[in-house]
């Protein structure tokens, strides 16, 4: 009986109207999103290469003679594009792209979108040449698709389920046959998700088809693992609005009243909840001063250390070793200081971020895109990492050139002593290079796990609610 | 007649749970967010101000010109409040220099880069999201729904002619949607009014005036496109449906493959400037070294760019030939830096030429939809927009002209440029002096020179005379005024204007064929 019913509920959501046009509706925006991915993933990988081109011929240089690095020598550690972005994009085209790293000091600054050091040094800000587009809602990706279309889609589907039977008059003829209200409410879930699934299928299909075409990304097992990972999470996450458009079916008497409940319920859910908490960053709890301000925050911490060992310099002055040796002796604590003011405020930025995230944890759609991130190995989550990282880099570098220079610190890149260093050539394959490693699928899991517990929670939640609605529905 | 069914329309219509419940998001969604960027707004009213305070006091103390660095800021505009647009990542000010013309703003406003993943509501977008479904709402079963009610038939049978039911159902909707926005755009003015430190001109009132004009411009064309739908399809879902796919791809989907395309195609078009710059920078510096060439250089004990104070200081007390050097070395330099200034500007121009072609096309792609014609009208009202960005920035380059003037008027570069002293020197002065040619005759070793006799040099304190700055040229921005900003964003409001025309009577026509039977 309950299959015979699925199958018809199924052939019936497929040859509707609705089905039909968020099925093109999808396609075209997958297909759109694609090409999208694929320009902008090109144009990516370029600029990586060109950095990394850049940091190879400045540690060739470095190796030639460490005495070439003066205290301006840097290398920009960028994380390395990835074709995960496709699947959950995070912002990750609109947050900080790196490090900038000093190489003689400990300076590890914040590479932004919008800072761009040339060939010479200097820092540009591209904002005019760039085009400026407006905040965005929500970025091309995969996880958009099936967070903001799909989701859609499911209220749609599951809005009449009850009501619509109601109104047909048909759920009484229904009642006349041995059927459980159980298997009824169950059928039209099972329906709804397995109508939903073709579309998430296809548009899976459609994105390795590109991907793999396109041959610019090659898609090793691991991206496919992902996106395995990707689709069950969707499941969830689409079961969460399936149930709510059962929810508002049930606790409504005309299906009317229930298509707008599910609407309202679905903008307030995957538009209006995740977008809110940036109003809270006006609060002063969660003001974090500019960049420029912290830059300014970092010099006063130079400045202090100028004052404290001001007297002691100025006894020296007169003996050129005695001084030098004081400068060397201060500027790795100076660095150290410096770049802690930095550090400081970039764990606060992050934790202020965190915070935020979790008001978002009502939301199922904010909880599913945490939990894709996660699963990709992007956002936030991506760049703590890479920060982890750039910094055990950045000290292994450090510790390296006290190495090849014995004894002799190097020191500050402010009263930099070059003598410091060693002058011989030093061998190119014993320099530590800096090789972004990708997170393990392990830990990734173990990130994205909280969010998966509190959707299926959600889940179990909803179910029980409309099952027991359900139960006390009045037929007539 | 026709009272009567607006009056019916909009009492049905605010008194549906649709209704309510829309505009009480819509109401708690603008007054909190009102609220909060109420406060960024006053926060970064308040940068402005230290920041233009500092900067005046910084022009009074300025001894000589390579001192002088005025900064120009933008003013932040109250209705940024309720339009936000992307006042926010843009930056406040501007750094004035003669080695290079300023092509953005520094100082962005997005403290926090990782926030992206909240985008920000303010009342613009309260209107484009929520008060369009609302329209949708309300619209989408003007018709079908009567009809399935059985009410068509009925009032047509009443002599009703149907433009007049079409224009009561229409006029009802347009009321119930006005009421709802009048009351947010008051209670908006209301917040603004009752802070204290906000100070509001007339234009304010203008703005929000035109801005409360144009959403409700946008909303009747949302309004006749919910109608045309209702009287061409049989059942109310389908209306609703078709009307919600439109819904999804105009206000969310289409603006962000536009935008995100356009962005795309811009930057892979405007690879001139790095591209080239290395070769122009490279071509200052030889320019520079062979220009310096011709000049017979003494023999120095200093580095030829002094930064500090102290080390200023003991650049008075050198030899006096360096000191001649010196000046020329810099006026050359440093009007060779203002030449290539226009020149890199050059480069960049290029690039600006091939952003502004894209922005076009992405501007008339925009302008076919009502809702992002809706969205660039606010931002023009509110002067929060990339048009007014742009704006900001050519005035800049237009002042950064009349600067460069100023100091070529006032040969910047010459004895003023880094010599705040007067050309009399003082006995310690000189005692100091006589005691460094001593030394440096007998051939001592430079580098041991660091800080020998910088603490004396430091003792002598000739009186500084600041430069009389009262001929530097004000940089003024006040934004478009309204006659303007509408030339502007006249193509929009015609495009909306066109819209409800054309829905009108598309409409009309599908309604005087609907057939009002229930079965049917």
């Amino acid at each position: 009986m309950i299959k015979y019913m699925l199958k018809r509920q199924v052939v019936e959501d497929i040859l509707s109207l609705t089905f039909l046009i968020n099925f093109v509706l999808i396609l075209g925006v997958v297909l759109a999103f694609s090409l999208i991915f694929l320009s902008d993933y090109r144009g990516q990988l370029a600029d990586y290469a060109v950095k990394s081109a850049k940091n190879e011929r400045t540690l060739r240089h470095f190796s030639e003679d460490p005495r070439n690095a003066n205290a301006y020598a840097n290398m920009q550690l960028v994380m390395k594009p990835r074709a995960e972005r496709f699947i959950s994009l995070s912002y990750e085209d609109r947050s900080p792209q790196g490090f900038y790293f000093r190489m003689l000091s400990y300076e590890l600054r914040v590479l932004s979108r919008k800072e761009d050091v040339s060939g010479i040094g200097w820092y540009i800000p591209v904002t005019t040449r760039e085009f400026i587009s407006p905040p965005a809602f929500f970025s091309p990706d995969l996880t958009f698709i099936v967070q903001f279309l799909l989701s859609f889609l499911a209220v749609i589907l599951a809005f009449n389920a009850v009501t619509g039977e109601k109104e047909a008059g048909t759920l009484r003829l229904i009642y006349s046959n041995p059927a459980k209200r159980s298997h009824l409410v169950a059928m039209k879930y099972l329906s709804a998700m397995l109508t939903l699934g073709l579309p998430l299928l296809l548009s899976l299909i459609i994105a390795t088809v590109m991907l793999e075409v396109s041959s610019i990304v090659p898609l090793a097992s691991g991206f496919l693992y992902n996106l395995m990972m990707f689709a069950l999470l969707s499941f969830l996450y689409l079961s969460v609005f399936v149930l709510i458009g059962l929810f508002c079916s049930t606790v409504t008497r005309t299906s009317r009243h229930s298509l707008v409940l599910g609407l309202l319920f679905w903008l307030f859910l995957v538009v209006i909840l995740p977008k809110s908490p940036g109003l809270l960053l006006n609060l002063k709890r969660f003001d974090v001063p500019t960049g420029e301000r912290i830059e300014s925050l970092v010099e006063k911490t130079s400045q202090d250390f100028q004052e404290k060992y001001k007297k002691e310099a100025m006894a020296l002055r007169d003996n050129e070793e005695a001084f030098m040796r004081l400068v060397n002796r201060v500027g790795p604590e100076v660095d150290q200081a410096r770049q802690g003011v930095r550090d400081q405020y970039l764990t606060r930025k992050i934790a202020i971020v965190k915070t935020l995230r979790k008001i978002n944890m009502i939301s199922p759609a904010s909880l599913y895109e945490y939990a894709t991130s996660s699963v990709a190995g992007t956002g936030i989550f991506h760049f703590e990492n890479f920060w982890n990282q750039a910094r055990q880099f950045g000290n292994g570098f450090i510790s390296f050139v006290k190495q090849i220079s014995g004894d002799k610190e190097p020191s500050s890149p402010f009263q930099f002593d070059i003598r410091s260093i060693t002058n011989k050539p030093i061998d190119y394959n014993a320099i530590p290079k800096f090789e972004e490693k990708e997170i393990r699928p392990g830990e990734r899991i173990k990130e994205a796990l909280p969010y998966v517990a509190l959707l299926a929670l959600y889940n179990l939640f909803l179910f029980t609610f409309v099952f027991y609605k359900f139960g006390r529905y009045d037929v007539r | 007649m026709i009272r009567t069914i607006i009056k019916r329309e909009f009492l049905d219509n605010i008194l549906s749970f649709k209704f309510i419940a829309c505009v009480l998001v819509a109401i708690i969604l603008t007054s909190v967010s009102t609220v909060f960027l109420r406060s960024d707004y006053l926060a970064r009213l308040e940068d402005y101000r230290t920041g233009v305070t500092l900067n005046e006091r910084n022009l009074k103390e300025v001894p000589v010109y390579s001192y002088l660095a005025p900064k120009v800021f933008k003013e932040p505009n109250p209705l940024s409040i309720f339009v936000s647009g992307i006042e926010r990542e843009t930056g406040t000010y501007a750094d004035i220099n003669h080695r290079d013309i300023p092509a953005s703003l520094r100082g962005g406003l997005i403290k926090n880069e990782f926030s992206h993943m909240f985008s920000f509501f303010d009342m613009s977008s309260v209107i484009t999201i929520i008060f369009t479904l609302l329209a949708i709402l309300l619209s989408y079963n003007a018709i079908t729904g009567e009809k399935e009610e059985g009410m068509l038939s009925l009032s047509l049978a009443n002599a009703v002619p149907r433009y007049k039911i079409l224009l009561g159902k229409y006029f009802g909707i347009l009321i119930s949607l006005a009421v709802p926005l009048a009351l947010l755009f008051l209670m908006g003015i209301l917040i603004v009014l009752l802070s204290r430190d906000i100070e509001v001109s007339a234009s304010f009132f203008f703005s929000m005036t035109l801005l409360f004009g144009l959403s409700l411009l946008y909303l009747s064309s949302v309004a006749f496109i919910g109608l045309f739908v209702s009287a061409r399809t049989k059942k109310s879902f389908t209306s609703l449906l078709v009307l919600l796919s439109v819904y999804l791809i105009t206000v969310f989907l289409l603006p962000l493959a536009v935008n995100g395309y356009a962005g795309r195609v811009t930057s892979l078009r405007t690879r001139n400037f790095e591209a080239n710059l290395p070769s122009v920078t490279d071509a200052r510096e030889k320019a520079i070294e062979q220009s310096l060439d011709k000049i017979r250089s003494p023999r120095t004990w200093l580095l030829p760019f002094p930064s500090r104070r102290g080390t200023m200081l003991l650049k008075r007390i050198s030899p006096p030939e360096f000191l001649d050097y010196f000046k020329k070395t810099v006026r050359i330099q440093e009007k060779l830096m203002e030449d290539y200034a226009v020149k890199i500007e050059s480069l960049r121009e290029i690039d600006d030429a091939a952003a502004a072609a894209v922005r076009r096309w992405r501007n008339i792609i925009l302008a076919m939809m009502p809702s992002t014609d809706f969205t660039r009208m606010a931002d023009l009202t509110a002067e929060t927009g990339e048009d007014n960005l742009l704006l900001f920035v050519s005035k800049l380059k237009t002042y950064w002209h009349s600067y460069v003037h100023y100091l070529d008027e006032k040969n910047a570069f010459g004895l003023k440029y880094f010599y705040p002293y007067p050309e009399e020197f003082t006995p310690q002065e000189k005692d100091l002096i006589e005691r460094i040619n001593k030394d440096y005759v007998e051939g001592k070793q430079l580098a041991g020179y660091r800080g020998k006799y910088l603490e004396e040099a430091l003792g002598v304190n000739p009186e500084v005379q600041n430069l009389d700055l009262s001929g530097l040229p004000a940089f003024v921005f006040h934004g478009s005024n309204i006659t303007d900003k509408i030339g502007v964003m006249l193509p929009n409001i015609l495009v909306l204007i066109s819209y409800n025309l054309v829905f009108l009577l598309l409409a009309h026509f599908s309604f005087n064929r609907y057939d009002p039977r229930k079965d049917a």
